[in-house]
């Protein structure tokens, strides 16, 4: 059987990246049976496909709602001269789909970035915040202007996208909206597509973008366990996050970046601390000293710094005082996460 | 794995630890609570800890005094040598954050 190796060479920004190789991953397989792996190598994640190369896209994959949420920042106009940029990235796939995987055979290939760029498309927020229009231009004196938008080669463009509508997972707040994504370290695509369309469906606490990503976090690790899902099937190390907030008009970047899973999985040695954890996670909802909880604990999460776990052990002594109902934790689990309380 | 964890496994930290906790659930000791919570020198440790000793011991005789059948649990002056010891080495805020966390917990029996 043939095998093949695609090349997604990391450009820095990282959740643009991550959804490049994903999307690449889902260009070559599509909605078929059979398995596709993706590795991180550091400089570069590795698509490795064995099987005949497909010589078209398979057309399910223009489907689905994650579309409208990566271009949400969009404005459809009647008079638009411009198609709406899920329409280009369909073009791409559908008309360049050779050359899209045959750039992506050369290790040497890196996306073009630039203000502009020879038949380049959009980088839109939504998929690296690093992309929005205030990061990059300074602002003199008086004067104002929003900068110019970032472009990017059609090819990586139109498969970064396409990982974001398929393996993004979207949450949305009262005022912000977040972008959640697993790096995939070692993965293989059938069981990474199964545990992200799972975490999609999950209820997450959505009070603030921080306890979403902890949120987040906390479930996927329980996910990995509940399946016995083994390391050389899925293995991720971090999980990407991008975050903007809600305005009266268009989302603005609020921020973004990667939290790196080793605290969680030291303490998911213990089961049971992962299923505590998501209990007060779900608490979050009920306003007052259980949301404060949820909160304190998503700093905890991710920063377990002695000062943040003091703030967190201190808040739930309170709630417990007060008589709420709040779950116990018992010495096994709250010493399996005293023994990875950093700098002490 | 974290120093905190072997104090919150040492004998004294879990002897006053257990105080703490009887202390805060059956005689309502909150003001040693947030005196714990507040330290920040070894001077303010020890005077903290000499007034929660002085609080548990007139619950604990007012325990034993109600229940003349049975004997309050009270550390003992090793302990608390120990206790003030451990601080000195490592740090005033490690050693009461693992105190609060005794009495934060249940014992996994109990729990369930």
């Amino acid at each position: 059987m043939l095998g093949y190796r695609f090349f997604v060479n990391k450009t820095g920004l990282d959740l643009f990246d991550a959804f490049r190789a994903y999307g690449l991953a889902i260009a070559v397989k599509g909605f078929k049976p059979g398995d596709i792996k993706i590795e991180d190598f550091g400089s570069a994640y590795v698509v490795q496909f064995e099987g005949e190369l497909p010589k078209y896209p398979d057309s399910q994959i223009f489907g689905g709602d994650g579309w409208r949420r990566i271009f949400r920042t969009f404005r459809e106009r009647k008079d638009a001269k411009r198609k709406h940029p899920k329409d280009i990235v369909k073009g791409v796939l559908v008309q360049d789909f050779n050359k899209v995987l045959q750039i992506h055979q050369d290790p040497d290939f890196m996306p073009q970035i630039d203000d502009k760029v020879k038949d380049g498309i959009t980088l839109y927020q939504s998929i690296d915040v690093s992309a929005a229009k205030g990061f990059r231009e300074t602002k003199l004196c008086k004067s104002y202007h929003e900068g110019t938008q970032i472009q990017v080669d059609k090819y990586s463009g139109a498969i970064a996208y396409l990982g974001a509508a398929h393996f993004g997972c979207w949450q949305e707040g009262v005022d912000f909206i977040t972008c959640l994504l697993p790096n995939p370290f070692k993965v293989l695509f059938l069981s990474a597509r199964q545990v992200q369309r799972d975490l999609t469906n999950e209820n997450l606490c959505r009070v603030s973008s921080s306890v979403t990503l902890a949120h987040y976090s906390v479930r996927l690790m329980i996910l990995l366990q509940k399946h016995k899902i083994t390391d050389s099937e899925v293995a991720y190390d971090s999980v990407l996050f991008n975050v903007m907030r809600k305005t009266g008009q268009q989302p603005k970047p609020a921020g973004g970046g990667r939290y790196e899973l080793d605290f969680l999985k030291e303490v998911a040695q213990e089961r049971e601390t992962l299923i505590m954890m998501d209990k007060i996670f779900n608490m979050g909802f009920v306003k007052g000293i259980k949301q404060d909880m949820a909160m304190r604990l998503a700093d905890f999460v991710l920063d377990p710094s002695l000062e943040n776990f003091r703030k967190y052990q201190n808040l739930h002594l309170r709630a417990y005082l007060n008589k709420e109902k709040v779950p116990h934790w018992n010495d096994r689990t709250w010493g399996e996460v005293m023994k990875h309380v950093q700098n002490v | 794995m974290s120093r905190m964890y072997e104090l919150f496994q040492n004998p004294a930290v879990k002897s006053f630890g257990m105080a703490l906790r009887l202390a805060v659930a059956q005689h309502e000791d909150y003001a040693s609570l947030v005196e714990l919570e507040y330290v920040e020198n070894i001077q303010q440790f020890t005077a903290a800890v000499k007034k929660f000793l002085r609080r548990y011991d007139s619950g604990a005789r007012r325990y034993e005094r109600e229940h003349p059948d049975k004997s309050a649990f009270k550390p003992t002056e090793d302990d608390l040598t120990d206790l003030i010891k451990l601080a000195e080495e490592n740090g005033v805020d490690v050693v009461c954050a693992t105190l609060v966390a005794h009495a934060l917990v249940r014992p996994a029996k109990e729990a369930e």
